[in-house]
């Protein structure tokens, strides 16, 4: 059972099978209750064609919570135009989240996730605020949790990894990634970091190469680090790490997608 | 630009009878049977309401389903401690192809591993291995991206492993997420900033 092919047969060929009922009448009978019932009861009758394929794209990309109620679609701003708008709040250096604004944002986050407020509480929190939004990370000692808090108050957990690498193997001036997620708020698409760092980081920096060059300031605060921004397009950006260090040098340009895939590993 | 559905209706009973049994399978592997055909009963009700919003692809509008029952899920689960963190069913829609006597004891054995999986492992993997999505779909099933998908995926196969090959290990005890309040406001009390 050496292939993921082989593992997958496996685990098909030991699940029990179930019949076919929709031929069955208590599914005739949902099927026939539902198409005689009112398709739009709130009164705001949707028009019955399709939505163009572009337009589906978008509304794919925002059902994390497909509950949630969708009344329009914010088209993603450009990485050059269109934020000073939909992102008018957001700053390139982050501010304090409050004690209160964090344990709102990591209850709120909880109830999205299995983890239990006995595990959380086992970790460490870093959080920020970036105008109207916040931006916090969980970490524990076996798993990491992002969470991110959008204009309207809806918070929802936007990342995870589970075995973090130890402080240990991250040394002095090593780094892991543990949240490189794209997300989409409600004003368009975002790219959330989080990551944790060795001993000797004192600052980190995130160039954002796309049309432009933009330069964020992410929160470090015991071995961990917190930055995230707008960002329309990912295939235009290139996003490079600088980690500035204790005896005042720094380890330049290291590619944030790399990161992901594996930790630098420091002495 | 997709061409307009002249009959809506005929589409929909469509959609429902192709995906219906698909439905019910991936509910009942996740909560208690009982409830199941009121689930899909709910799920099916928001497409019917939401129809414009389904995916014409009869493959994406299968993975919109499933998101939408997650969804639903996921809020009966938090109003009802008794369904919380429910170890997942491994059933299957009917295989022609009948699994041979000499395998029983294989079976046994991956049964008995995936009961040492965590929820999660076996969300990922259920997600994969019977309902048959893409990456990108089970992504937006679960709301996290892609890329952590995989990692979950090929962590939880990395665990099944083990455990097929190491079966002495005891079940793990799940434990109920229950949505509660940070005590310890401590480990949160001071979340400042340095640039």
């Amino acid at each position: 059972m050496n292939s993921h092919h082989d593992l997958d047969q496996a685990i098909r060929a030991a699940a029990k099978p179930v019949p076919s009922r929709v031929g069955r009448l208590p599914a005739q009978a949902l099927l026939d209750q539902i198409v005689s019932s009112d398709p739009a009861p709130s009164g705001s009758r949707r028009p019955a064609y399709r939505v163009p394929a572009a337009t589906r794209l978008i509304l794919a990309a925002a059902m994390t919570a497909v509950c949630a109620t969708v009344v329009s679609v914010t088209l993603p701003a450009t990485m050059t135009g269109g934020e000073s708008v939909a992102w008018a709040s957001w700053t390139p250096t982050p501010s304090p989240l409050s004690a209160t604004d964090a344990t709102a944002v990591v209850d709120a986050c909880l109830a999205d996730t299995s983890y239990t407020p006995a595990e959380a509480r086992a970790g460490q929190v870093v959080g920020e605020q970036r105008g109207d939004y916040a931006y916090l990370s969980v970490v524990t000692s076996a798993w990491t949790l992002s969470c991110f808090r959008d204009q309207d108050g809806r918070v929802r957990h936007v990342s995870e990894m589970v075995e973090p690498v130890s402080a240990a193997a991250l040394g002095g001036h090593g780094v892991e990634l543990t949240g490189w997620s794209q997300f989409r708020a409600g004003e368009g698409s975002v790219r959330l970091m989080a990551g944790r760092l060795g001993a000797d980081v004192t600052a980190v920096e995130i160039t954002v190469r796309g049309t432009g060059t933009r330069t964020v300031h992410a929160t470090v605060r015991d071995g961990m680090f917190l930055a995230w921004y707008p960002e329309a397009d990912a295939s235009i950006n290139r996003t490079l790490v600088t980690l500035h260090l204790r005896d005042g040098s720094t380890v330049d340009d290291l590619a944030a997608g790399d990161l992901h895939d594996a930790p630098a590993l420091g002495d | 630009v997709n061409p307009p559905i002249t009959d809506p209706e005929a589409a929909y009973r469509e959609l429902f009878r192709a995906t219906y049994d698909d439905l019910l399978l991936f509910v009942e592997r996740r909560t208690h049977l009982a409830l199941a055909e009121d689930v899909v009963a709910e799920v099916f009700l928001v497409a019917w309401r939401r129809f414009a919003d389904v995916p014409t692809s009869r493959d994406e509008a299968r993975a919109w389903l499933f998101t939408v029952a997650f969804h639903a899920l996921r809020n009966r689960q938090r109003s009802d401690r008794r369904q919380q963190s429910l170890a997942l069913r491994i059933l299957r829609e009917p295989d022609p192809r009948a699994v041979e006597a000499d395998q029983a004891a294989a079976r046994l054995d991956l049964v008995r591993a995936w009961k040492h999986l965590s929820v999660d492992d076996q969300q990922v993997l259920t997600l994969t291995v019977f309902e048959d999505l893409n990456g990108a779909q089970a992504a937006a099933v679960l709301g996290v991206t892609r890329t952590t998908f995989s990692v979950r995926l090929m962590r939880a196969r990395r665990r099944l492993r083990r455990h097929l090959s190491h079966e002495a290990v005891p079940p793990p005890v799940h434990t109920a997420a229950v949505p509660a309040r940070i005590a310890d406001t401590a480990r949160t009390a001071d979340t400042g900033a340095s640039a």
